[in-house]
């Protein structure tokens, strides 16, 4: 019913898990969270209409939501942990090496962002050793300019691929590329606490936030969460973390106890039995 | 209603782990708000203390703790109540976030008098009562002194709710199940193995959310009169939830009225006198109220559902010619009346300011004689709501209006009738139930409907009877007039037959 639930292609992940055609997955009676999130399990302008689901991460985002007069949330966990379940790592997976940086973005609907490139460069040199993978997202990675600032740097540059809107565009392996380079990589890295850290947290990676987070342009109010999530995350920031405290933290914010069953999951969706 | 709140606070807030950015407890009943509580708050001598405040507590209460205190130091879970609490006392610091976080060393005073349940936020993971307790005892210095609210599970204000905390769903139900683990104590017994060594224990009743009055844990005799008739007027009103009479009436009678509280203050590290706190006044001594004088409201009530008629007559006639005044106010012991030493906390009550160091008020109160004392009639108006409010029994014909029943109940009580104009603006101008009906609960709706069908029914047969009248009148003109129309026609026969016989 709501075209984000196609972004990074979540609704085809778990129709995959549920046993259904992932490459045309049903309509989902309801909207699923499609990026970790300080706030209801929702960005800025994402109003969720008023008795349909709400499928989130984390039942940390249902207490925000019902705090705020919302309610039918159901706590999946995030799509990303059933990837991770159809897609074990392999046993004989080579060694993983150096750091994977994904630079706070913006949204190609609401907000660019506004920083220094070249001084989060120096730091990041400062900071890790090994090769460095920058992961631009597709809003940065489509500006010749920004790309070629890190690969001056001698960085390599990717992208997981693009979110999509209204059904179209999107990558649907966006998430099976983004795992398959987590698990290349030792360590995690961005100068914003973000999705793309807890998820390289699940997959295996040693985490790290530093460097300026960078800020919206014409951030909204009640959104602007970088002095938030320092003051209230501070296990999860710094260059070196606790690796045993922030996995904790990931699983509980990517709702690693409350993934569903096949069954429950097609139930709870809407979704006919294979 | 959705509401997202900017991220703005003072400088004096810090924000912790656990800090939740769109909430507010402060719009939500903040602790210390009731002035029996603050009349509590001012024993805890905070003056040149370091003192800590843990949960939300209003921020009149934190300001004034703020000038007394040599330093105060503020915890809340929420960042736009942190952001209150700061601006309204700016030399206090402000913690926002876990408790648990707090790293400021320990503190002479801790007070905590919202309940635990309040302390962690929605943003931490839940963790039993005990473990939030212990974090809270924590902060108590060696030799300080913790102040603590717990609210009663197996309350008066539970048990006559309107809803279960387990089928409401309104926005602050977003943690159902924090604190009200196996860990939370639920009887004053439990409450007290908190301390160790000397401490204070009150009840508070009628509600966690109206604390109107206070009583010292274990009370006897006079004062543990005071206190059931002060905890009885407070929850008679407003006609919200299941009638509460009848089980204070049994908690009363059992000697536990301390179980049925809505819940205990608890303060460790100082001695204990007996009292009973509202927001008039503290009461240290029950004066001429004897041991087994009871309210007499509770005891209107009760011969009502007995139909004792002549003890209704005698009290109401005692009462009357003991100096009436509200029924809620006064006590009886077999055939003597006494008045409370302070009134009987309403809904209307004003929170009056902090008093900072109250001087016992005892029987030093006013005497009856010089209080604004009521109209008897508007005395009696108030029990005629209450007993139609609630949709208590009542011995008195079904079709009675309201009316009617207060002239009744006035008659019982030997006073002039003033005419219907005046008792009419009596009862008009007393506190109505009509729209709080929507708050009652399942029993409640049950005791008005069935009062109200047996109202409808007595009007429905006098009305039938009133039909039966009319019909039978009717029958009987009938048959007056068709005899007459009968007899008509032989008399004008006869005449006819006269004529013709030349008469």
């Amino acid at each position: 019913m709501d075209s984000s639930n196609h972004w990074y292609g979540h609704a085809h992940i778990l129709a995959r898990y549920c046993g259904l055609d992932a490459a045309n997955p049903p309509r989902i009676a309801g909207v699923l969270q499609h990026g970790w999130t300080f706030v209801h399990g929702y960005g800025y302008g994402h109003r969720p209409p008023w008795g349909f689901a709400k499928y989130v991460w984390s039942d940390v985002c249902r207490r925000r939501g019902q705090a705020i007069g919302w309610r039918d949330y159901y706590v999946t966990g995030a799509p990303f942990l059933y990837l991770m379940e159809l897609e074990p790592e392999a046993m004989d997976a080579p060694a993983r090496e150096g750091t994977i940086w994904y630079p706070f973005h913006g949204t190609a609907d609401f907000e660019s962002v506004m920083g220094d490139h070249r001084a989060l460069i120096e730091e990041i040199l400062a900071t890790e050793e090994g090769p460095i993978t920058m992961c631009l997202y597709y809003v940065e990675y489509e500006q010749p300019e920004i790309r070629k600032i890190y690969t001056d740097a001698g960085f390599r540059v990717i992208c997981h691929g693009n979110r999509g809107t209204k059904w179209q565009g999107t990558t649907g392996n966006f998430l099976y590329g983004q795992l398959s380079e987590l698990r290349r990589h030792k360590r995690v890295a961005s100068n914003r606490l973000s999705t793309a850290i807890f998820y390289g947290i699940a997959a295996g990676c040693e985490p790290a936030v530093y460097g300026d987070p960078m800020e919206f342009v014409g951030v909204k109010a009640g959104f602007n969460g970088s002095a938030l999530l320092e003051a209230t995350f501070p296990e999860l920031h710094g260059a070196h973390l606790d690796l045993d405290v922030a996995r904790a933290i990931a699983r509980r914010e990517l709702g690693a106890d409350s993934i569903c069953s096949p069954a429950e999951l097609r139930t709870v969706l809407e979704w006919p039995a294979p | 209603m959705t509401e997202i709140k900017e991220l703005a606070y003072p400088e004096n807030v810090t924000l912790l782990p656990g800090a939740a950015q769109h909430w507010s407890d402060l719009e939500r009943n903040p602790a210390a708000a009731a002035g029996a509580v603050r009349r509590l708050l001012g024993h805890l001598d905070a003056a040149g203390k370091r003192v800590v405040v843990v949960g939300p507590h209003s921020p009149e209460t934190i300001a004034a703790l703020a000038e007394e205190a040599a330093e105060l130091v503020v915890v809340v879970r929420s960042i736009p109540d942190a952001a209150q609490l700061g601006e309204a006392a700016p030399s206090a610091k402000v913690f926002c976030g876990d408790v648990a976080r707090l790293d400021a060393g320990t503190f002479d005073l801790v007070v905590a008098l919202d309940d635990l349940a309040r302390v962690l936020s929605l943003e931490s993971d839940i963790r039993p009562w005990a473990e939030v307790f212990e974090a809270v005892a924590a902060l108590r210095s060696p030799g300080g002194v913790l102040a603590l609210g717990i609210e009663n599970d197996l309350g008066v204000h539970r048990l006559t709710g309107t809803h279960s905390p387990y089928t409401v769903s309104s926005n602050a139900d977003w943690a159902v199940n924090a604190t009200w683990d196996a860990s939370r104590p639920r009887t004053s017994a439990a409450v007290a193995r908190l301390a160790e060594g000397d401490h204070q224990e009150w009840s508070v009743f009628p509600s966690w959310a109206r604390q109107d009055v206070l009583a010292t844990v274990g009370l006897s005799g006079g004062l543990a009169a005071i206190r059931d008739c002060l905890a009885y007027g407070s929850a008679l009103a407003p006609f919200v939830g299941s009638d509460p009479t009848f089980v204070l009436r049994g908690a009363e009678y059992a000697g536990r009225m301390d179980d049925l509280a809505a819940g205990w203050f608890v303060v460790l590290g100082t001695p204990v006198a007996p009292t009973v706190l509202t927001a008039d006044a503290e009461i240290v001594d029950a004066g001429s109220v004897p041991d087994a004088a009871r309210s007499l409201v509770a005891a209107l009530i009760e011969d009502c559902a007995a139909h004792d008629l002549p003890a209704l007559r005698t009290k109401l006639t005692g009462w009357a010619r003991a100096g009436g005044g509200p029924l809620t106010d006064v006590l009886i012991d077999a055939d003597s009346y006494h008045r409370l030493p302070v009134s009987s906390p309403t809904p209307q009550t004003s929170t009056p300011e902090l008093v900072e160091r109250p001087e016992p008020a005892a029987t030093d109160a006013p005497e009856p004689a010089e209080r604004s004392d009521p109209n008897p009639w508007t005395c009696l108006a108030d029990f005629v709501n209450i007993l139609r409010g609630r949709g208590l029994r009542h011995p008195w014909p079904s079709a009675l209006d309201d009316l009617a029943l207060l002239r009744a109940v006035g008659a019982m009580a030997e006073l002039h009738d003033p005419g219907d104009d005046e008792l009419n603006t009596l009862l008009g101008l007393r506190p109505k139930p009509s729209g709080a009906y929507a708050n009652l609960d399942r029993q409640g709706l049950i005791a008005l409907l069935d009062r109200q069908g047996d109202e409808l029914r007595a009007l429905r047969s006098r009305e039938h009877w009133t039909e039966l009248q009319f019909v039978s009148h009717k029958l009987r003109a009938k048959a007056v007039a068709e005899t007459k129309k009968a007899a008509k026609v032989p008399m004008r026969a006869a005449r006819k037959l006269l004529r013709k016989l030349g008469r």
